[in-house]
């Protein structure tokens, strides 16, 4: 009796078996896929600094006659701006300012006249910027509220670096503006010598 | 401890046993009975096999393919993805679109939309956008590779296109010459987006689906 059982067992187990493998066969077949969802993923950061992400490299003041003893320039054109990017979560004030970078404006040789002097010796000064309705251009969604122009000074020993654009804690964050028509008058010495001068200069936004 | 009397012990034995035999008695039953078993194989026509797989082989579950990551811009920007990327150094970061045609049926399409084609946008915790007009399919360079014994005969050339409205862009299809009872791996699909202007930071996520019909 006992034999008889253990094949009787034997026999539904091996039933089972093939029951148990022809379950997963269906299940293989419905598995088949026919189609299959997946996932773009974009990640948009900010950058989390206040910075010019560009600037002109060349601001070229009028060319005049010896004798004469003003140029004027433009800092910031509608084609090569200033572009101030403050992309630090939180931080909605900043100021832009223009610093010289070098000690005279020179021609590279004996002759210079200087920035920081007398109207006589020569002296750069920034235009009032208040008021200027196109100086700065927010990109996109990115306002102008909040952000004023200052200049009207001129350079000298005690002024070594001019506020250009202060933005005010109303200013919108993690944005970026186009700041252009910074008006520059410089005041030359009237015996200066002909030739192409140069001064290094450095925008800062802090 | 309470000790078991041997009337307890001898009642639950004979629960036991009879639990044994009435177990048995049912095997011994069920074994006695003619097994008959119709044995049943499915064909389906149109079976059709559509999935990732990695560069080993195996399926991969919940692909993803990453965009360039971006910068937060007030100005529209692009950015740009590969749907299909095989022959990576580590070949666990393959991402092969897998297909498989176990139909007498050569012909075939691989379309791809957004798994909510009318509502569906690129979504994250700080905001969303949409990706109809923006996201786009380039097909230039696509790479259909057909696995060993089939070939790329009969296969269509489609140029794909952006998402316009709800309609999705066919990817891969072939015509009545294509191999039948065979595999491609397709690789190396130009996906490229508009990423609006303002549109804040974020992990920004949008569920595609591939379809092969």
């Amino acid at each position: 009796v006992s034999r008889k059982v253990v094949k009787k067992i034997r026999d539904v187990l091996l039933f089972s078996a093939l029951v148990v493998f022809f379950s997963f066969s269906a299940e293989k077949l419905s598995a088949f896929l026919d189609s299959e969802v997946f996932t773009l993923d974009q990640n948009i950061s900010y950058s989390g600094t206040l910075e010019i992400i560009r600037a002109p490299l060349l601001v070229n003041f009028t060319s005049i006659y010896v004798g004469s003893t003003e140029s004027f320039g433009v800092l910031g054109t509608q084609e090569d701006m200033i572009r101030v990017r403050n992309h630090v979560e939180g931080l909605n004030e900043w100021t832009l300012s223009l610093a010289p970078e070098g000690d005279e404006w020179s021609d590279g040789g004996v002759n210079s006249f200087k920035f920081d002097g007398s109207l006589e010796e020569g002296r750069l000064e920034v235009a009032d910027l208040s008021g200027n309705l196109d100086l700065i251009q927010g990109l996109g969604h990115c306002s102008e509220s909040g952000i004023e122009g200052f200049g009207g000074e001129a350079f000298s020993p005690s002024v070594e670096a001019i506020d250009l654009v202060i933005a005010n804690e109303t200013a919108q964050g993690l944005c970026v503006w186009d700041i252009s028509g910074i008006d520059l008058i410089q005041h030359i010495p009237e015996d200066q010598k002909a030739g192409v001068y140069q001064l290094g200069m450095v925008l800062t936004v802090n | 401890m309470k000790k078991l009397s041997y009337k307890k012990v001898a009642q639950m034995l004979g629960i036991l046993l009879v639990g044994f035999f009435l177990v048995s008695a049912q095997i011994i039953v069920f074994a006695q009975t003619t097994a008959e078993s119709e044995f049943v194989q499915q064909i389906e026509d149109g079976a059709h096999i559509l999935q990732f797989i990695n560069g080993e082989g195996n399926p991969v579950i919940g692909a993803s393919v990453a965009f360039d990551p971006m910068l937060s811009s007030p100005i529209n920007q692009y950015s740009s993805a590969v749907l299909g990327i095989e022959g990576n150094l580590d070949p666990l970061d393959d991402l092969i679109i897998y297909i498989g045609n176990g139909s007498p049926n050569p012909e075939w399409t691989v379309n791809l939309n957004a798994l909510d084609a009318v509502d569906g946008v690129w979504t994250s915790a700080s905001g969303s956008y949409d990706y109809k007009d923006k996201l786009t399919v380039d097909l230039t360079s696509i790479f259909i590779n057909p696995e060993p014994g089939c070939t790329a005969n009969g296969f269509n050339s489609f140029v794909g296109g952006t998402f316009v409205n709800t309609s999705p862009i066919t990817l891969v299809g072939t015509t009545m010459a294509a191999d039948t009872i065979c595999a491609w791996r397709v690789t190396d699909i130009d996906l490229e987006q508009i990423i609006p202007g303002g549109t804040l930071g974020g992990d920004y996520s949008l569920d595609m689906q591939l379809t092969m019909n």
